[in-house]
């Protein structure tokens, strides 16, 4: 494989150094001749460096000593021979398949839309892509898989949507269907750029801990997206399983570097709270903090006694520095807003 | 293991796969092989640092009647019910009084 950091940026960034996006649908699928090929790009996304022969929607990275995953296209028959020896299992979603194979190799598989080989070590994915939109492909890839590979890799993932205010990094932590997209675009409304969506990475040092920038996009139902982002129209539908639509981010709307973690935000379930009850904000004592860290982690399909005593220590650590309030709000348009001002008034954005 | 009458006479250990930590006074348990995790409050938190150290229920009843203002039987039935919890999520494991006198 050839790493061709600097041509890369030239060939991605047309009108920036740093950033650009790819078409989408641009991607060749596994039968269009790219199997052998040593064409190689590099990224940096979650604090990681990704080494791909895929071309994705992320920004260039200089070869460096991040950690590296590396991304390679798949060939049919190296996806169908594993197919016939696995045992497929329905993701806790409904929403595609897993097998956790024998040698470590983690399988994954969304119908039409893509399946993944995940090395044991965590430092490969094999990509087979399906019919679907690039988008959506890139959405599975940097989500799900991506997860497989973070943690077989040693790093804890959190299922979380983070936003920056004032430079601080502030996380909405919470299942899929809490919100935390939501609530993120009505910060983009307000001028506060996203660090990632759904899945976060921290990492600590002798300053605290810090959040790395995800892919530069968001997942919106249609409605919210005309609300809080009238200028990102054209989102692509991110696949049947549904109605939500991945939409790109310009650069003034994401944070491209790590930021300092001011504080966590633990979603209530939708469930929970009436549509018109009032919006509350509770500072979580540090065991039900841990707990909270622990339910919304991201990817419960991985738990050998390593990653668990791993969350375990990392929970520790992160409860000891860093405030964790539950947050409790309808899930009406309107609230949405609401919520923001008292987050902007707690991290002192306002 | 069938369901075991446990007692203050019983000792109790930590299984192996078993960690736990304190958060500002109250204490999380974590299972490493099945995942489950337990959170204590204040005074069940105590018991846990207590079973720990002795390990021994009778020692816990003793160091706990010290501490705290609670009528005899009322902290033993705090005791065991808080072991049997811990037992029945398999964070500890238990020897009857008989089995300790064989070792």
């Amino acid at each position: 494989m050839v790493s061709r950091p600097t041509s890369m940026q030239a060939t991605l960034a047309p009108s920036s150094a740093r950033f650009s996006m790819v078409e989408a649908n641009s991607m060749p699928g596994p039968d269009a001749g790219l199997t052998k090929s040593e064409t190689s790009y590099r990224y940096g996304v979650y604090g990681i460096s990704l080494c791909s022969q895929i071309l994705l929607s992320l920004p260039g990275a200089e070869k460096s000593d991040l950690h590296e995953v590396e991304l390679k296209i798949g060939s049919l028959s190296a996806f169908s021979d594993v197919v016939y020896r696995a045992t497929l299992k329905s993701n806790p979603s409904g929403w595609g398949q897993h097998a956790l194979l024998e040698d470590g190799s983690t399988y994954l598989r969304w119908p039409e839309l893509a399946e993944f080989l995940v090395s044991a070590s965590g430092f490969r994915i094999t990509c087979g892509v399906g019919p679907a939109s690039h988008e959506a492909f890139q959405v599975y890839l940097l989500g799900q898989a991506l997860s497989f590979a973070l943690v077989k890799s040693g790093l804890e993932p959190l299922h979380s949507t983070a936003v920056v205010i004032n430079g601080k990094a502030v996380a909405f932590l919470g299942n899929s269907g809490f919100g935390k997209s939501s609530l993120a675009a009505s910060f983009l409304e307000a001028g506060c750029p996203l660090l990632t969506d759904d899945l976060l990475i921290l990492r600590q040092n002798g300053k605290g801990f810090f959040g790395y920038p995800g892919p530069p996009r968001i997942k919106l139902f249609p409605k919210l997206a005309r609300e809080f982002l009238k200028a990102n129209l054209g989102g692509v539908p991110m696949s049947n399983g549904t109605q939500k639509l991945v939409l790109r981010l310009f650069e003034s709307q994401i944070h491209q570097t790590f930021a300092p973690l001011h504080s966590i935000y633990v979603l209530d379930s939708p469930r929970q709270v009436f549509r018109k009850q009032r919006i509350s904000a509770v500072h979580l004592r540090p065991r039900e903090a841990f707990v909270s860290l622990l339910s919304n982690t991201f990817n419960r399909l991985l738990t050998d006694p390593e990653r668990l005593r791993r969350q375990f220590a990392a929970a520790t650590q992160l409860v000891a520095r860093v405030p964790v309030v539950m947050i409790s709000y309808p899930r009406i348009l309107g609230s949405l807003r609401e919520v923001r001002e008292l987050v902007l008034r707690d991290v002192g954005g306002v | 293991m069938s369901k075991k009458q446990i007692s203050l006479e019983f000792v109790v250990a930590i299984g192996k796969d078993v960690v736990s930590c304190d958060l500002e006074g109250e204490a999380v348990i974590l299972n490493l092989a099945s995942g489950i995790y337990l959170g204590l409050n204040e005074v069940g938190t105590r018991i846990w640092s207590l079973i720990q150290e002795y390990g021994a229920l009778r020692e816990v009843f003793g160091v706990m009647q010290q501490e705290y203002e609670v009528a005899p039987k009322e902290l033993e039935i705090d005791i065991l019910q808080l072991v049997d919890q811990l037992h029945a999520n398999g964070l500890v494991s238990l020897v009857q009084p008989q089995e300790r006198g064989k070792g």
